[in-house]
């Protein structure tokens, strides 16, 4: 029967398309949530995104061959539910070549719908998982923008110790900034809870002037400009903005400066 | 592939052929449409059927209107307790010719296609087995000679449900080569009312027409067992038979392995019947009953309970 297994055949294709599609939509649920699992442990963001790829991968390779090994005829069965039983007759009889075969085959191609991804697909289901990651996806990103302070949970285990973010050579030595205690004293130093940073590896930028300095460009430029320009013709003096006050009080300032240093 | 097209063609025209059948055998037949199934799928599967009735019920008229539809030669035993087997299969009569005298062998009613076993269990052992014989072989020995009976060949025994004085029951063993146990019931009201019209009015001589040759039964015998079946179908019928073996709560023989074969032949031509190109799960369980009823043995616990055979096997199939 080299028609009937050639529909058979086509049938295979179709649903492997079918299970690959599913499948794929399974994973990438179990990534999203492997992701929000994962993103609660204290580790590198390395790990918080390979760890579900590889639970992804693991996932969606035996599920796959799960699926293949199980839904070979069920889904199409599902798929064409008036002709099951003569669906399963065809299948478990197509070695068999007698008139009663030969007419069951012909009437099952008539009967049977046109073998497409679209019929063997479950499009409320299908719809189900999209409107699933997509909504997990809106969780991630929502969690994310607001930036809630969550107490990460520390990895018990020594040997997956590697996978936790450094924060600086030392930091869990013993004497770290973890350890310090710091004064309660909110007159002092402000609210405690600021000062308490944990494990975070802190980038400070300290840029006061909001723009880059380039000491050795400015001095370059300079010089060259007196080079350019040769020395100044005349040089004078505004009156006004000279007050002996101000160098009183500056000489003072400097006395009272030199008699301390000369004190310790 | 001309004449493989034009046989598929002819199995498209099987459903309407058998309800052609079953629209003839309604002329006479008021109802019953059940059994009259059940009697065609046992000629479809070229074995023999046991009907259970009480009297008056139409089982004479029943069988040989089915046996004139399809073409067969039909005969009738009624069986008493002084029947002989040579009563059944024949017996070698002196023949005188031309002043010569010689034996010739007298054909008995078994030389039929058709034959109703009329109250087989009034009949004597020995009688019953000549007949069973003659059922299972399809060939019956008299003296040194073996013939050969004609085919197709379908013995419908029937038994009365009461009146069992002076009876001789069929062994176990003898009831297990009937394929179906056919229960034949009371018509229905209207059914009745419209037996009680046409048989109470003028004799009006009602022609019925043979619509199968004997050639297309047995090409219809033929295509019964080529009927597919799946798997998971056979599995289920064979769970049912083996399930009675196991059942000991309700049973206390359960049915044999031919009643394995029986149920999935059954099946195959209760499809058929149906117009079917495939067995349905729905055919073995239509056909468990007919096929195992006769064949388990309930114990003394379902019999208190008043439990009947169908009732156990409608447990087991559950």
């Amino acid at each position: 029967m080299p028609k009937i297994k050639g529909l058979f055949n086509e049938v295979k294709i179709e649903l492997l398309k079918v299970v690959l599609i599913n499948t794929f939509l399974n994973a990438i649920m179990v990534f999203f949530i492997t992701y929000i699992i994962v993103s609660f442990f204290n580790i590198k963001f390395l790990f918080i995104i390979s760890i579900p790829a590889l639970i992804t991968m693991v996932f969606f390779f035996v599920s796959t061959i799960i699926r293949i090994k199980r839904l070979k005829l069920k889904l199409m069965e599902d798929a064409n539910p008036q002709v099951k039983e003569m669906l399963r007759t065809a299948h478990d009889n197509m070695d068999e070549e007698n008139i009663m075969t030969v007419a069951l085959f012909s009437e099952l191609k008539k009967k049977m719908k046109t073998v497409s991804t679209g019929n063997l697909l479950e499009s409320k289901k299908i719809i189900t998982r999209i409107i699933s990651a997509v909504a997990v996806v809106f969780l991630i990103i929502f969690v994310s923008s607001l930036n809630i302070n969550i107490q990460k949970i520390d990895i018990p285990f020594e040997k997956l110790k590697f996978m936790i973010p450094s924060t600086g050579d030392g930091v869990h030595e013993e004497g770290s900034l973890i350890d310090i205690v710091f004064n309660e004293t909110e007159a002092i130093y402000g609210d405690a809870s600021i000062a308490k940073l944990g494990n975070e590896e802190i980038d400070l930028n300290m840029n006061p002037s909001m723009s880059e300095i380039d000491f050795n460009k400015i001095s370059e430029t300079e010089r060259e400009s007196l080079r350019e320009g040769g020395l100044p013709q005349e040089i004078g003096v505004n009156p006004d903005s000279f007050s002996n006050q101000e160098v009183l009080e500056e000489a003072e300032q400097a006395a009272n400066y030199s008699q301390r240093i000369k004190n310790i | 592939m001309t004449k493989s097209i034009e046989s598929v063609r002819n199995i498209e025209k099987l459903k309407d052929t058998f309800s052609n059948v079953a629209k003839e055998i309604s002329k006479i037949i008021v109802g019953q449409e059940d059994v009259v199934e059940q009697i065609l799928i046992a000629i479809l599967c070229d074995a023999n059927a046991l009907l259970e009735s009480y009297p008056g019920l139409g089982k004479t008229t029943l069988v040989k209107t089915i046996a004139e539809v399809l073409d067969l030669k039909f005969s009738r035993i009624q069986s008493t307790p002084d029947l002989m087997p040579s009563d059944i299969i024949g017996t070698y009569v002196i023949e005188e010719e031309k002043g010569k005298k010689s034996f010739r062998f007298q054909k008995g009613p078994v030389f039929a296609n058709v034959i109703l076993a009329d109250e087989i269990n009034r009949a004597t052992p020995k009688t019953q087995s000549a007949l069973l014989e003659a059922m299972q072989e399809q060939q019956v020995t008299v003296g040194n000679q073996t013939m050969k009976l004609d085919t197709p060949f379908f013995v419908l025994a029937t038994q009365n449900p009461i009146d069992m004085e002076g009876t001789y029951p069929l062994p176990e063993a003898q009831v297990d080569r009937f394929l179906l146990k056919v229960l034949v019931d009371y018509p229905t009201f209207d059914d009745e009312m419209e037996i009680i019209n046409r048989f109470t009015k003028a004799k009006a001589t009602v022609k019925i027409r043979t619509l199968l040759s004997k050639d297309s039964l047995k090409l219809l015998q033929n295509l019964t067992r080529q009927v597919p079946i799946a798997d998971d179908i056979k599995k289920r019928a064979l769970e049912v038979v083996t399930k009675t073996r196991t059942e000991k709560d309700l049973i206390e023989y359960g049915a044999s392995p031919r009643a394995s074969i029986g149920l999935i032949l059954a099946a195959k031509a209760k499809a058929l019947v149906n117009g079917r190109k495939y067995v349905s799960a729905k055919d073995i369980e239509k056909m468990a009953y007919p096929v195992l009823r006769h064949r388990i043995i309930l114990n003394f616990k379902a019999e208190r309970e008043g439990k009947t055979p169908d009732d156990v096997i409608r447990e087991i199939m559950k």
